[in-house]
């Protein structure tokens, strides 16, 4: 059963599925994931009144997100389980979408989330930081040296035993 | 433009955030600088790499969907329940006010100084200054504008007046008349007033019960050790009145 949807609804539910592919990086397990996206959409509603109509709707969800994620005290040590992961479609080379994966996991946590959102997400450098409520000049320096890590990582010619060890816990 | 700056603002220039000029002197740059320009490049290669390879991701939002539809919906209906129950609340509270404000004080206020007066003057024997007499109890009921047969009709059968006196009940002049059986003392306050009656409150204040009666003409304040005996008092005064 389907409830009616409200303004609110109509305005959010459109950012589930990138709210749900970035909850997954964060938690790294899907009901966990699942459950962090819930309780965002749930805080949003509530602080639905403080949202400006005109503003960035995305932005603001994600914001939500990022605070409820820490303010859970989410900061545990996870491993990677590779059968928590999407599968790839078919479009994209399975044994890349997973070389890709796991540099990122092997990222630290703080230059995953912007690499995530400045990527994937595409938010800008500004947005990232209210995102993330950090300086400007801290999601550059993070967003160029997540870029530089993975770029190392991925490099074709890089053995895999020259990588650093993983780093990424959460 | 130097190539340290360069790579500094190339998260900016990737995302498109920097303002015309800057983006011209970046432009200008990567043009005659080849490695600067691979750098750029590169970057943008591994970004839609990157990108490529987790937006392929297959993320259905099927279950969590209505999930989330449904837990709004409690939300919302849990919202509306605590509306009802603040306005009930608020409601609640305004009678409460209005009951304190313009029924209750009177009667508590009157009822404590009715109790203090009754403990003080009567139980512990602290003021001397009591008429005894039945004529000059007569004159001062008058003097009060309380008729005088209205004071021998309070008293319940078995009990007789002993004594009275002048004393203030919640800043109002009242006519404090002691009855007696022998053995026990019961004290009642008077005091005339306008306007319609109010129904016989009742309240119990420590060791004491006190009941006062509004009639159309008088305020009566019953006070004894037991609330019976109060009651007993009050409806025979009711009656008198």
């Amino acid at each position: 059963m389907n409830a009616p949807q409200d303004e609110f609804e109509q305005m959010a539910m459109p950012h589930l599925s990138s709210l749900l592919r970035v909850a997954c990086r964060l938690s790294r397990d899907r009901a966990a994931a699942e459950d962090l996206v819930q309780e965002t959409m749930l805080r949003a509603w509530r602080a639905r009144h403080q949202f400006r109509q005109g503003s960035n709707a995305r932005a603001w969800l994600f914001r939500i997100l990022f605070h409820q994620f820490y303010s859970e005290g989410r900061r545990v040590r996870v491993e990677l389980q590779t059968d928590a992961l999407p599968a790839p479609d078919r479009t994209v080379d399975p044994s890349d979408a997973m070389e890709v994966n796991q540099a990122l996991e092997a990222l630290s946590a703080e230059h995953r989330a912007v690499l995530l959102l400045a990527v994937v997400e595409g938010f800008t450098c500004q947005e990232i930081a209210g995102i993330l409520s950090i300086p400007i000049g801290t999601v550059m320096s993070r967003l160029s040296r997540a870029r530089q890590a993975l770029r190392e990582r991925l490099a074709p010619d890089t053995p895999c035993a020259q990588l650093p060890a993983k780093g990424g816990a959460l | 433009m130097n190539c340290a700056e360069i790579a500094t603002l190339s998260p900016l220039y990737l995302s498109g955030e920097l303002d015309a000029e800057r983006t011209a002197e970046v432009g200008a740059h990567l043009r005659i600088c080849p490695a600067c320009a691979r750098d750029i490049e590169q970057q943008r290669d591994l970004d839609a790499r990157v990108r490529g390879a987790l937006l392929a991701e297959l993320r259905s939002t099927g279950t969590l969907e209505p999930r989330i539809h449904r837990s709004i919906a409690v939300a919302r209906a849990k919202r509306r329940v605590m509306a009802v129950g603040l306005v009930a609340a608020g409601m609640v509270l305004a009678a409460g006010f209005f009951f304190y404000r313009f029924v209750a004080p009177p009667v508590s206020a009157l009822a404590m100084d009715a109790v203090r007066d009754h403990r003080r003057e009567v139980i512990e024997k602290r003021v001397k200054k009591w008429r005894s007499d039945a004529r000059e109890i007569d004159a001062l009921a008058q003097r009060q504008s309380i008729p005088a047969n209205t004071i021998q009709a309070l008293a319940r059968s078995g009990y007789r007046l002993d004594r009275a006196r002048l004393c203030r009940l919640a800043g109002s002049l009242y006519m404090h008349l002691v009855y007696t059986d022998g053995t026990r003392e019961m004290s009642v306050f008077l005091r005339p007033r306008q306007g319609v009656g109010a129904p016989m409150l009742a309240q119990n204040l420590d060791a004491e019960s006190v009941v006062a009666v509004e009639s159309s003409g008088m305020t009566v304040v019953c006070v004894a050790e037991e609330s019976q005996a109060a009651m007993k008092l009050a409806r025979s005064v009711a009656a008198a009145l």
